[in-house]
């Protein structure tokens, strides 16, 4: 077989062929290249095929350039709220995208509350829960304000917010429930006083506080519009009982949600890969109302071909979430495929409330960027 | 990298997850492979600013074009028009 083709191919060559197409894969490489088939078991293909001599018998360049990525590149924006946003980008790989959604989750800077100073706290939530629980709860501030803290700085104005928490249930009352909202916002720095050991010589000067405030983060123009608050005013802190008091100074700084997951703001952040769900042969009749009534998603709508003939066709294929319920039977398996397009990615961004989510996405894109050209200053 | 044609070998290895530490080999058709490195990155970097700026302006499309729609609401609201579909 393989002499008898050798022998062929030096009397003429497949190219010469009429209907072969020239600098295109055969549709079944072009498929295993392009999309993640899934099978009952597991899928296939699901490697990307970046090698740049990897179809070179075939005639075909691989290499990526740029210009094929910028001609290719497309984005479509299909939802975008306050809080959370979807959409597509198609012609990217996964690696990058994976890329966009590690930095989303774990490096994009925010304000989270890091020291507790506990004047008083006689309620049943111990010290280090509540400051637990303060760290939590996202602050509505804007982070490329501020600058990171280290641990020789002072916190001054530029790297520190203050709140300040002071309930007190009185005796007497009914039980009260500590929410977010109760923590307030203190423009001028912390209150309270340090105790410094030679307290005689400075007595005419303001005492020395936990912050060193040059002036009042109030006069900053961006906190005037909007006092830092926290973002969502109804989340419970603690609960007092009657005769139980919290007063406490919280101090947030910036951080990423490597160090720790408070310091993260989005809520998560994922995408998926475009499903495609294709019908191998006509399925009709009977068999066309078994696929519809299969899916749990309703993928899948019948259409009348006259006659009383009914037809199954593929109505929404985006909201497939690859259950397999569709090729579950027997010999279902020839008459649907289960794919997924390799280089479309559904990406879902929900924001906790810091930065909205499309300013998310563009810091993300951008500490890519930094990261591209610390390396690339360091090679030369 | 692995698409640039002067690459015949690249891959990368992390000796320990515990320590940001990561093991990069290029191995190239004659050119020397820190270039190629770099070049590599810096395609990257102009993949990333073309991504923003598609990104940038498709929010600001979907952004105007819901603006839109949301003017064409009003105004039949407030005229009290017969039903008509948008688009």
């Amino acid at each position: 077989m393989a002499e008898g083709a050798g022998e062929e191919k030096k009397k003429f060559s497949i190219w010469d062929l009429p209907d072969v197409p020239v600098g295109q894969l055969p549709p079944h490489l072009e498929l295993q290249r392009s999309r993640v088939s899934c099978n009952k078991d597991a899928p296939i293909h699901t490697e990307s095929i970046q090698y740049s001599g990897a179809y070179a018998s075939m005639g075909i360049d691989n290499s990526s350039r740029l210009d094929r990525f910028s001609n290719n590149f497309r984005v479509e924006v299909v939802r975008l709220n306050e809080d959370d946003m979807e959409f597509d980008m198609i012609g990217i790989d996964a690696a990058i995208a994976n890329s966009f959604r590690r930095i989303l989750i774990a490096e994009l800077p925010t304000m989270a509350i890091e020291k507790v100073l506990i004047a008083n706290n006689t309620s049943i939530i111990q010290d280090e829960v509540l400051a637990h629980r303060l760290g939590l709860v996202p602050i509505r501030v804007d982070p490329r304000l501020f600058d990171y803290l280290s641990e020789n700085d002072q916190p001054n104005e530029k790297n520190t917010v203050v709140f300040k928490l002071h309930v007190q249930c009185k005796r007497g009352s009914p039980r009260i429930t500590v929410k977010s909202d109760a923590l307030k916002w203190l423009p001028n720095g912390s209150e309270l006083v340090k105790e410094t050991r030679n307290a005689t010589s400075d007595s005419s000067s303001k005492p020395e506080t936990y912050t060193y405030f040059g002036c009042s983060q109030e006069t900053i123009p961006e906190f005037v519009k909007n006092p830092i608050i926290p973002k969502y005013p109804d989340i419970i802190i603690a609960k007092l009982g009657p005769g139980q008091e919290i007063e406490l100074e919280a101090h947030a700084v910036k951080g990423i949600g490597k160090t720790h997951a408070k310091w993260s703001p989005v809520a998560t952040a994922w995408y998926r890969m475009l499903p495609e769900v294709v019908l191998l042969e006509d399925i009709e009749d009977d068999l066309a109302e078994e696929l519809k009534s299969k899916c749990p998603v309703n993928v899948f709508d019948i259409e009348d071909l006259g006659k009383g003939r009914r037809r199954a066709t593929v109505a929404r294929p985006r909201a497939c979430t690859l259950c397999r319920e569709c090729i579950r039977g027997d010999d279902w398996e020839k008459r649907v495929a289960l794919r997924r397009v390799k280089d479309h990615f559904i990406f879902t961004i929900e924001s906790t409330g810091a930065l909205p989510p499309e300013v998310l996405f563009t810091e993300a894109v951008k500490i890519l960027e930094d990261k591209c050209e610390r390396v690339i200053t360091e090679l030369s | 990298m692995l698409c640039s044609q002067m690459v015949t070998f690249c891959g990368y290895s992390i000796p320990h997850p515990s320590e940001a530490r990561v093991n990069i080999r290029v191995q190239t058709t004659g050119d020397p492979a820190r270039e190629v490195l770099k070049e590599a990155c810096q395609n990257l970097m102009l993949m990333c600013r073309h991504v923003r700026c598609t990104f940038d302006k498709a929010v600001e499309d979907f952004k105007a074009r819901n603006a839109v729609k949301a003017m064409k609401i009003d105004s039949q609201d407030s005229s009290g028009d017969d039903s008509e579909e948008s688009e």
